[in-house]
């Protein structure tokens, strides 16, 4: 047995802290480091960042990569030979030349440049206009007086009823008003993004509001305006991430369909996947390769930014917490 | 329960009169005035005139409205660019897609409810890992694109199924409630009814092809999280028969979101006959939305969307009520 | 003095019972370290502990219901003679309602919210007793009965948020004891009860035990709930049994620091209020792996270096079924730090 002053009270301690297994290791840490680091161990999120960056290289990089003019029509001599027009893969064409003899190679290239700035204009316009309708009524509902509950109500009244329209509707609806054009497409896919927007941050501010931590604010006489700007706005801002992130991906494939619709970019100048892959229909039987890379192209983008988004809503959601 | 139902019934007015009021915008905004974008370019300036009338479009604006609104309630959504009735047109054309997009709903509940389920049980192994994949790669393929590859591949290339519209050109049938496999069993002419059904089958795929990946994934999410909850370690504690746990303890619970998204989804599918049905040539109101787009022919489009959205609400007051029953705790929280 | 019961073969023996999670990309976690216990028929054992001991964990691994994969289960655990480790799945699915029964913390997400109390209840009987329709509908109705929830045949066709916190509770024992099982395990079974509920539902159980000579594994971190109902106490720390006695001899005689730490943080109503309560430091989450020392030491007002030397071996207190874990006990100096 030792006697007290056998042992200094550092060696005690010393021992102590060697041995010791903590298990709060990540204590302290922000939610969004965490959900960071999280995302980084995820094959979903690592495929969908992948997929994602080398479109965007892609798409910024495009006019050096294309080895072609993407207007013009490259067909001399060796049209008629086999009695075809279409020219499918070949060595000075990987891809193979489409329709009107411009290769598509490169005009999948400069299409991803359309194609990313669509989506991110259109989740843009989504998301501001969107945030801008939830971000008041949510602000407003928080308030919790007459007024602010009835600026909400009226807010989500509107919201519920673009809802109730579907999508590619409320998008055919605005393409058909302002004509076919690229402004279009991205106002049109744009417009119906809107009410998911508003609703999603309406809903997580409240939430957020409802939490002990705001309620706490309150009780200690943190002013209302101030509790929804400095606590609630920031706290909503991750699911609307996840939800930008995965629109980017409906905006590419809700493209397509509109160019298929007739409501495209009529600019053959500057080709749209979208309406690279509905102009590729009319040749479905005849020319394959011409529907093909583009739709191929649309299918992985979009999966790109959907296992992204999914894998961020799986970091960022608490409960699934281990 | 009769409360709930008419108080639900109540809160349609203001989303239904909103809807009224974005139209009638939507109209009066149409590119060069509605009187322009409502008629054939080749209308004479007596036709303009007759259509000015008609809209009241020398009126003060609110009785325009009012008017606007009157026509609505009389079902009357205007004349397509030639000259027939939107609201003829669309009673025609309903029951095609009512069929179609019934059949496509079908198919996603039938295979995706299991295939998601299964997957949940599985979760990490290759038919888990499959599903989800599946599902997302559908959820990612534009719905034109996968229909004409459908009907380019079983149509055209192997000629095992129609490419296009309800019945084989030349079958006599009889008309009753306009859905063709319905009226061919009632009238007892069912190769009618299998000639139609045969025409469904690939229609019905590619527009399935949303449904079934966003049924999938949400019956796997649902039943994944229901497997976790306390309740169903209590039904393993009583020993229960891994039969009735599964059905009775975990499916029946984890439902009940599935049904709140297979009402959701309707109004995609209806949408989503928009780029199908004009594909196969499918006579609903999906190709007449196709036609009226490409032709700008804003009666049509108008009278449609009108539709689209009126059903859409309608299908999920109907799955609210539904949930009612599902969920006993729903109608004591109101 | 209670006076225990010796039977020949207990109902359960738990013995070196070892429960390791062990995770794809994480250290294993061993969250039951060779816990040894048993149980007679009408008697009732207490597991103590705060949350996060190994107590839940414990309990679920008697049921059998530890998920097969990640979890690594050693030593044994016997049921009236009969090894539960190894079991074929169908006998466990067998004895798991009819022999072995369980009551869950929180009847609301314990109980199926879409399914009637009545069908929840009647759906054992079918499957353990072979009774249906009306006969089984008849026998819930007198288990309701019994458990003390007036106009048991209305509350048959009730859905669980219909009922209040502690209706549910009585429902749940009526379901746990429906099939007449030897063993019954309450895991917490008050905690999520109102006070005034909590001393109705102890009760119920007490005569239960009393009238059935049901065994009772009683899992609490309620040293009240131990004093009113328990005959013999084992007190969990980080997986492992640190102290274990009959009630009177550990209420009066407390060795381990961890049960004086816990009997010390009870408020007292007949407490002189100058003094201070006394809640033991830190929280569980700060540790020392067992086979490192004790691992109670870094919040423990008598921690020695000595503490920090292996395993801490039992100690047995001679005569009086007591036996703890501390190699530094009150007795010894201990120092201030």
């Amino acid at each position: 047995m030792n006697l007290p002053g056998t042992a200094t009270k550092a060696a005690k301690i010393d021992r102590l802290a060697e041995l010791s297994v903590s298990s709060s290791d990540v204590r302290g840490r922000s939610l969004w480091l965490e959900a960071f680091s999280r995302l980084r161990r995820s094959p979903m999120a690592i495929v969908g960042a992948v997929i994602v960056s080398a479109f965007v290289i892609v798409a910024v990089a495009a006019p050096l990569l294309a080895p072609h003019d993407p207007t013009a029509q490259l067909w001399r001599g060796d049209v008629f030979p086999n009695r075809s027009i279409f020219v499918g893969p070949r060595a000075e064409n990987p891809l193979g030349l489409d329709h009107a003899g411009r290769d598509l190679l490169s005009r999948m290239l400069v299409g991803a440049r359309q194609s990313l700035m669509v989506g991110v204009v259109a989740t843009l316009i989504g998301l501001s206009v969107g945030a801008l309708i939830g971000g008041v009524s949510g602000a407003a509902a928080g308030m919790g007086r007459r007024l602010g509950r009835a600026v909400d109500s009226v807010l989500m009244r509107f919201v519920d009823m673009l809802l109730s329209i579907p999508a590619l509707l409320i998008a055919i609806s605005v393409a058909a008003l302002l004509g076919p054009s690229l402004t279009t497409l991205m106002i049109a896919v744009g417009a119906a993004q809107v009410p998911i927007f508003a609703r999603l941050l309406r809903g997580s501010m409240l939430a957020q509001s409802r939490s002990d931590f705001v309620t706490a604010s309150i009780a200690l006489g943190v002013r209302r305006p101030k509790v929804v700007v400095s606590h609630v706005l920031p706290n909503s801002l991750g699911p609307v991430l996840v939800q930008g992130t995965l629109t980017l991906a409906t905006a590419i494939i809700e493209a397509a369909a509109l160019s298929y619709l007739g409501l495209g970019s009529p600019d053959i100048s500057r080709p749209e996947w979208g309406g690279m892959l509905a102009d590729a229909q009319r040749f479905l039987g005849s020319a394959p390769h011409m529907a093909l890379f583009p739709a191929v192209a649309i299918i992985i983008t979009a999966l790109g930014f959907t296992l992204l988004g999914e894998a961020m809503r799986e970091a960022l959601d608490p409960k699934l917490k281990k | 329960m009769v409360r709930y139902v008419v108080t639900r019934l109540l809160q349609l007015i203001p989303t239904l009169f909103g809807l009224s009021v974005l139209l009638f915008i939507w109209v009066r905004a149409l590119p060069g005035g509605p009187d322009t974008a409502l008629l054939p370019e080749n209308a004479t300036a007596a036709d303009r005139e007759r259509l000015r009338q008609d809209l009241g479009l020398n009126d003060p604006i609110w009785v325009q409205y009012a008017a606007f609104l009157a026509r609505l309630a009389q079902l009357d959504f205007g004349h397509t660019l030639r000259g027939r009735a939107v609201s003829t047109e669309l009673a025609e054309r309903f029951p095609a897609t009512i069929e179609l997009a019934f059949v496509a709903m079908l198919i996603a509940v039938v295979v995706g409810i299991p295939l998601g389920y299964l997957a949940a049980r599985n979760r990490g192994r290759f038919l888990d890992v499959s599903a989800v994949g599946g599902s997302l790669i559908g959820i990612c393929t534009p719905v034109f694109f996968l229909a004409f590859i459908l009907k380019e591949i079983f149509a055209v290339r192997l000629g095992w199924l129609p490419s296009s519209s309800r019945l084989t050109p030349g079958t006599s049938y009889t008309d009753i409630t306009g859905l063709r496999v319905v009226d061919g069993i009632i009238t007892g002419e069912f190769h009618v009814a299998w000639d139609a059904v045969v025409h469904l089958i690939l229609p019905a795929l590619a527009l399935a092809s949303i449904p079934l990946a966003v049924v999938t994934r949400m019956t796997r999410a649902s039943v994944m999280e229901t497997l976790g909850e306390d309740f169903v370690r209590t039904a393993e504690s009583k020993g229960l028969t891994a039969r009735v746990i599964q059905f009775r303890h975990v499916l029946r619970n984890a439902m009940l979101p599935v049904v709140t998204a297979i009402g959701l989804l309707t109004g995609a599918l209806l949408a989503g006959a928009v780029l199908t049905e004009s594909v196969f040539a499918f006579g609903g109101i999906g190709s007449f939305l196709f036609q009226a787009t490409q032709s700008r022919d804003y009666a049509a489009i108008m009278g449609t969307v009108l539709l689209i959205a009126t059903v859409f609400v309608v299908v999920n007051l109907v799955v609210d009520l539904l949930y009612t029953v599902l969920d006993p705790r729903v109608t004591v929280d109101r | 003095m209670t006076v225990r019961r010796e039977p020949a073969t207990p109902v359960l023996t738990v013995e070196d019972l070892s429960i390791t999670f062990t995770q794809r990309g994480a250290a294993p976690t061993r969250a039951v370290d060779r816990v040894s216990f048993e149980i007679g028929a009408g008697e009732v054992v207490g597991l103590v502990g705060e949350s996060g001991c190994g107590k839940s964990v414990t309990a679920l691994a008697v049921m059998g219901l530890l998920a097969d994969r990640n979890v690594e289960i050693g030593g044994r655990i016997a049921y009236a003679g009969t090894e539960l480790l190894g079991l074929p799945r169908k006998r466990m699915r067998d004895l798991r309602g009819a022999d072995l029964a369980m009551i869950f913390q929180d009847p609301l997400s314990a109980l199926n919210p879409v399914v009637p109390v009545g069908r929840q209840i009647t759906e054992m009987l079918s499957r353990h007793r072979g009774l249906r329709g009306r006969d089984a509908d008849a026998e819930a109705v007198q288990l309701l009965g019994r458990v003390g929830i007036p106009d048991p045949e209305r509350r048959l066709k009730e859905y669980p948020h219909q009922m209040s916190g502690g209706m549910r509770q009585r429902a749940m024992i009526a379901m746990a004891v429906s099939c007449g099982p030897r063993l019954l395990i309450a895991d917490e079974p008050t905690t999520a009860l109102d006070v005034t509920i909590q001393a109705q539902v102890l009760e119920l159980l007490k005569d239960l035990v009393e009238t059935e000579g049901t065994a009772l594994l009683m899992i609490t971190h309620d040293l009240g709930v131990v004093a009113g109902l328990c005959d013999r106490v084992n007190v969990l720390y980080a997986g492992r049994v640190v102290e274990a006695a009959p009630r009177h001899e550990l209420f009066g005689n407390p060795v381990h620091p961890y049960t004086t730490g816990l009997l010390r943080s009870i408020p007292r109503m007949d407490g002189d209020r100058g003094v201070p309560l006394n809640p033991i430091r830190g929280s569980v989450n700060d540790l020392v792996a067992w086979a490192d020392g004790c691992a109670f030491a870094p919040r423990c007002d008598r921690y020695e270096l000595e503490c920090l030397a292996g395993t801490p071996a039992v100690t047995e207190l001679p005569g009086v079924d007591h036996e703890h874990r501390c190699v530094n006990p009150p007795g010894t100096p201990a120092v201030v730090r």
